[in-house]
């Protein structure tokens, strides 16, 4: 009764701060501006199975790709065991699923493997960490903070993976000593019993306590870092595809206010006795952290920081300062930097900073040349030409600023109705002494 | 009733430019049964002044004065029309460089009198007095009544022959009373390359393009400029990406020039950098594209890279210096 | 301080000239434009506005042309300008227009005034000029900077070789050349949408007598063909250069 009164009352401190934590993370979703209605369920939730569950993205790296498919289908499975301990200790049972027979005997040993493939894994990629560079971990978006964030993560699945074994193990050892029927079966925990023979059932007993209280322990402090660190993407990354943008990639998303001011200056005769245009317009592409999408503000959340999108954009690759992971990171750090201000000073809030020159340059933008490829590798379907693109038209259409060459291109298209310099009249020129047979 | 012509001089010595136009002035004096007087402002030694006179020449005056060491667009004006007005000047010729530029208009307002701006040519009649002129950047050419009875022309650079004689002439050196209020520009500082040959100067001139593909490519143009004694320019885009300095840059909103050869070396020929060399005599393109619109232009055209046509012109070029 | 950055519409630079009789500009088809001298002159106007916030008060343009160039000073007042002035006749010649822009400057006491060098359809290089001496102001021609220092204005003239800076006091008129502006301003959106509520100040025109008249057009002789020296024959063409052409 005690054990479940603890529990319960640690559950509850859990709870609230994950609630205090949502409760933040929503705020700061109003803050955004409307994406696109959500509909295609079943489309979308293939695109779910293929991509998230599937991993399909992340098998574009085969073997360390395999390696985190095994980290997360392990999660999955061992999800249900971390749901069957959730309700042992408020209900004070024991392996309360044990009901289920065969079909637990199998989730339990799966789970019993995972725990010591996804111990491998992480041992790997730690060491990887450790002793190998990495290019894609690297670039001057990467701070420490980054790299002792992703430390961080993998100390604590790590962790969360021994205390596993341990509990079950423990578990394993004492139904031998006692001689009692278990529920569950454990080809891997099974091993380590030669750890526990020297010792009597209490000790035994007494080491499952610990490794049980740890484990479910880790999972809530686990459960509320996750927020606030770059493994965010345990608990969005299946939303955000589930959310994922289902036109082309590449596709403009078209800007009504813009056709209507297309439309006014169509019909001169119009458009001079039109209102005043600057008067209730809503801003032109993206300046600042209020200007993105819930779906922008969704994708910042879902990413890893994986860096496999900048590793193979192109401009990255040949030495611009463009790195689409920064760019997302940057809006995720602008929402924490200027969000919780402008929640409790109001939506005008300015700290004569925007995302827009202090936290993304001007120069990434203008080197992005929207290939896509981006968004072709980012395992969780994040989509940053999307931002990189609206951030110029802020430029283009509020400011008035672009590259010397591209501003030449505007004129030219302005005045001669082609990219070139060259004289509208001009146009057909190459059509002229071309022998066309025609069939009749 | 006479023909006035300002020659400008630099550091107190004339140019190939100011004996261009007094051979115009000259000749335009003949046209109107008349004489030339011409006026130069600053220090210039009396034997430089003589040369003018075998040009054409029969009067000149130099006025010396200290206020007037700079360019002052108001103070010149008011020296110079106060000279013609002195002289009974009916025709008063500049030429269309800076200076001319800066003068010309403000003397027209002053002394009511049409302007002719960057004429390449003797009016084609005396009544009415009509002149010949470019316009839309090179693209037609435009003859013009001038109305009043004092006319100001403007010399188009590199467009008239020069015609020596040996005439010596009269020299007159005033000391001009100027009223010093007339001169508001302050000069703070002045930034200036001495004895360099000027692009605008330069008979001969070799200009590089985009086609060069970079700054470091640019060794051969400096060698042919140097070989032919002639000056380097260079594209927009070239300066804009500071391959070369901007001074350099050709075109519409460049330096417009008018040498005697140009040579466009990896130039496709974009309208705005025509407009800057169309008045040359002859051009000469070099580019790797046989369709470019350089050689609409250009008189004389060579297809191929510049990196290996260039080598061969600097031998070419070598081997006529030395025979 | 108030700037008036006088503009004029053109011929964009690759419009095919050409004329209708021998007298008049075949206008058909033809896309108008700022001059681009003039456009660099008030993108310059517009960035010393933003940068003295305080000591730029505005930035007007004025043009001297009948209705038809509405568009161009929209497009001018979609670039930034405030407010812009049409002298409403036709522009008979540079002294004709120059004499209106006077009146337009002793309207409204403008401070510096700003013209671009030439514009390319005529090519004249007077208007700024002129427009000087008829205001009896101080000018300075082949302005390739303007700066403001210390509240007061600098400006870098280009003289053969090199350059010069220069101090005056305003009122003068600046007549501005390359360098000026690094590139021309485009249009931004909201621009255009603002220039849409900014007011063009209709003005007539004072009775002056042009100086001077086109009487008719040429086009320019035709250009022979390009003569094409292989590539492997240098020595031919230096040959030309030299004995026919005589440029050598």
């Amino acid at each position: 009764m005690q054990k479940q009164i603890i529990f319960a009352l640690v559950l509850l401190a859990t709870l609230g701060v994950f609630a205090y934590t949502a409760l933040r993370l929503l705020r700061f979703f109003k803050l955004t501006r409307p994406a696109f209605p959500v509909r295609d369920t079943g489309r979308r939730l293939a695109l779910t199975m293929k991509v998230a569950f599937g991993q399909s993205k992340i098998f574009r790296m085969p073997l360390i790709g395999f390696l985190h498919a095994l980290v997360f289908w392990g999660f999955c499975v061992i999800l249900i065991g971390s749901l069957e301990m959730l309700i042992d200790g408020l209900a004070g049972t024991e392996r309360v699923l044990k009901f289920l027979g065969v079909v637990y005997d199998v989730i339990i040993a799966s789970g019993d493997i995972f725990s010591l493939l996804v111990t491998i894994s992480v041992i790997v990629f730690m060491a990887r960490r450790l002793f190998f560079h990495v290019r894609r971990f690297e670039g001057y978006e990467m701070k420490r903070a980054s790299h002792i964030d992703a430390s961080i993560a993998l100390t604590l699945i790590l962790l969360l993976m021994i205390s596993l074994l341990g509990l079950n193990s423990a578990y394993y050892a004492l139904a031998i000593k006692e001689g009692q029927k278990m529920a569950g079966v454990f080809p891997v925990s099974s091993l380590f019993y030669g750890l526990y023979a020297p010792f009597g059932p209490a000790t035994i007993h007494a080491w499952h306590e610990i490794f049980w209280w740890s484990h479910i322990v880790l999972i809530f402090i686990f459960a509320n870092i996750l927020p606030y660190s770059k493994h965010f993407h345990v608990f969005m990354s299946i939303p955000n595809v589930y959310l994922s943008r289902l036109w082309p990639a590449g596709k403009l998303v078209n800007m009504d206010n813009i056709t209507r001011e297309v439309r006014l200056m169509m019909n001169p005769e119009t458009a001079f006795s039109a209102a005043p245009g600057n008067a209730e317009v809503d801003r032109f592409g993206i300046k600042d952290i209020e200007d993105v999408t819930w779906k922008n503000y969704l994708d910042s959340l879902s990413c890893t920081q994986c860096g496999r999108c900048t590793a193979v954009c192109p401009a990255n690759i040949t030495g611009k300062k463009l790195s689409p992971r920064k760019i997302i990171m940057d809006v995720r750090a602008r929402m924490n930097d200027k969000g919780p201000e402008m929640i409790k000073q109001g939506k005008e809030f300015d700290d004569a900073k925007s995302l827009l020159r202090d936290y993304v340059s001007l120069e990434e933008l203008w080197a992005c040349t929207t290939c896509n490829a981006c968004v072709e590798e980012c395992p969780v379907n994040i989509n940053h030409p999307e931002l990189i693109i609206d951030m110029r038209r802020y430029l283009v259409m509020e400011e008035g600023q672009a590259p010397g060459e591209i501003k030449t291109v505007f004129n030219n298209i302005e005045n001669n109705g082609a990219p070139w310099q060259y004289s509208s009249e001009d146009r057909m020129l190459w059509a002229e002494n071309i022998e066309m047979a025609i069939d009749e | 009733m006479s023909v006035l012509v300002y020659t400008e001089n630099w550091e107190g010595k004339f140019k190939k430019l100011s004996y261009e136009l007094v051979s115009y002035a000259a000749a335009m004096a003949e046209m109107l049964n008349t004489s030339l007087t011409a006026l130069s402002i600053g220090e210039v030694d009396s034997a430089e002044l003589e040369s003018l006179g075998r040009f054409g020449a029969s009067k000149i005056v130099s006025i010396e004065n200290e206020k007037l060491k700079n360019l002052d667009n108001q103070a010149y004006t008011a020296v110079i029309a106060d000279m013609a007005k002195k002289l009974g000047a009916r025709v008063i010729i500049l030429a269309n460089n800076n200076t001319g530029k800066a003068v010309a208009p403000r003397l027209s307002v002053k002394l009511k009198a049409g302007v002719g701006a960057g004429v390449s040519r003797l009016p084609s009649s005396l009544e009415p007095f009509t002149v010949y002129k470019r316009v839309y950047s090179g693209n037609a050419y435009a003859h013009i009544v001038i109305k009043t009875e004092v006319r100001i022309l403007t010399l188009a650079q590199n467009s008239f022959d020069i015609a020596e004689g040996d005439n010596k002439p009269e020299i007159e050196k005033l000391s001009y009373d100027l009223d010093p209020a007339l001169v508001k520009t302050e000069v703070r500082d002045v930034n200036k390359q001495s004895g360099k040959l000027l692009l605008t100067d330069a008979e001969i001139v070799v200009s590089g393009g985009r086609g060069m593909r970079s700054p470091d490519n640019w060794a051969p143009i400096v060698e042919l400029a140097d070989l032919l004694g002639g000056a380097t320019a260079c594209s927009r885009p070239v300066s804009d990406e500071g391959w070369r300095p901007h001074e350099e840059h050709t075109g519409q909103t460049g330096k417009i020039i008018a040498p005697d050869l140009y040579i466009a070396v990896g130039i496709s020929g974009a309208t705005q950098h025509i407009a800057g060399v169309s008045a040359s005599k002859c051009i000469v393109a070099i580019n790797t594209d046989k369709d470019a619109p350089v050689f609409d232009v250009a008189k004389y055209g060579m297809v191929g890279d510049a990196m290996k046509v260039l080598p061969g012109l600097i031998e070419a070029v070598k081997n006529v210096k030395s025979a | 301080m108030k700037i008036l950055v006088c503009i004029s519409n053109v011929p964009d630079t690759t419009t095919r000239i050409r004329f209708t009789g021998s007298k008049k500009l075949d206008t058909a088809g033809i896309q108008w434009v700022i001059n681009p001298w003039d456009e660099l002159s008030l993108t310059r106007a517009l960035e010393l506005k933003d940068a003295n916030p305080g000591l730029v008060e505005s930035v007007t343009v004025a043009h001297v042309g009948p209705v038809s160039s509405e568009p161009t000073i929209r497009k001018a007042l979609a670039i930034g300008a405030d407010s812009a002035i049409r002298v409403n006749s036709d522009a008979h010649d540079a002294y004709f227009v120059a004499a209106q822009l006077a009146e337009v400057v002793k309207a409204d006491n403008f401070d510096l005034i700003l013209c671009g060098i030439e514009s390319s359809d005529f090519n004249g290089s007077t208007v700024g000029g002129m427009l000087a001496e008829f205001l009896q102001y101080p000018s300075v021609s082949a302005v390739s900077g303007i700066n403001i220092e210390n509240g007061n204005l600098s400006l870098t003239r280009e003289i053969d070789g090199g350059k010069e800076l220069l101090s005056l006091a305003v009122p003068f008129v600046a007549i501005v050349q390359k360098g000026i502006a690094k590139e021309p301003r485009i249009a931004a959106m909201r621009g255009i949408m603002m220039a849409r509520s900014k007011p063009i100040k209709l003005v007539e025109p004072v009775m002056t007598e042009p100086l001077t008249e086109i009487v008719s057009y040429e086009m320019p002789p035709e250009k022979e063909a390009c003569r094409f020296i292989d590539a492997d024959k240098p020595g031919e063409l230096i040959d030309i250069l030299q004995n026919v052409e005589k440029v050598i």
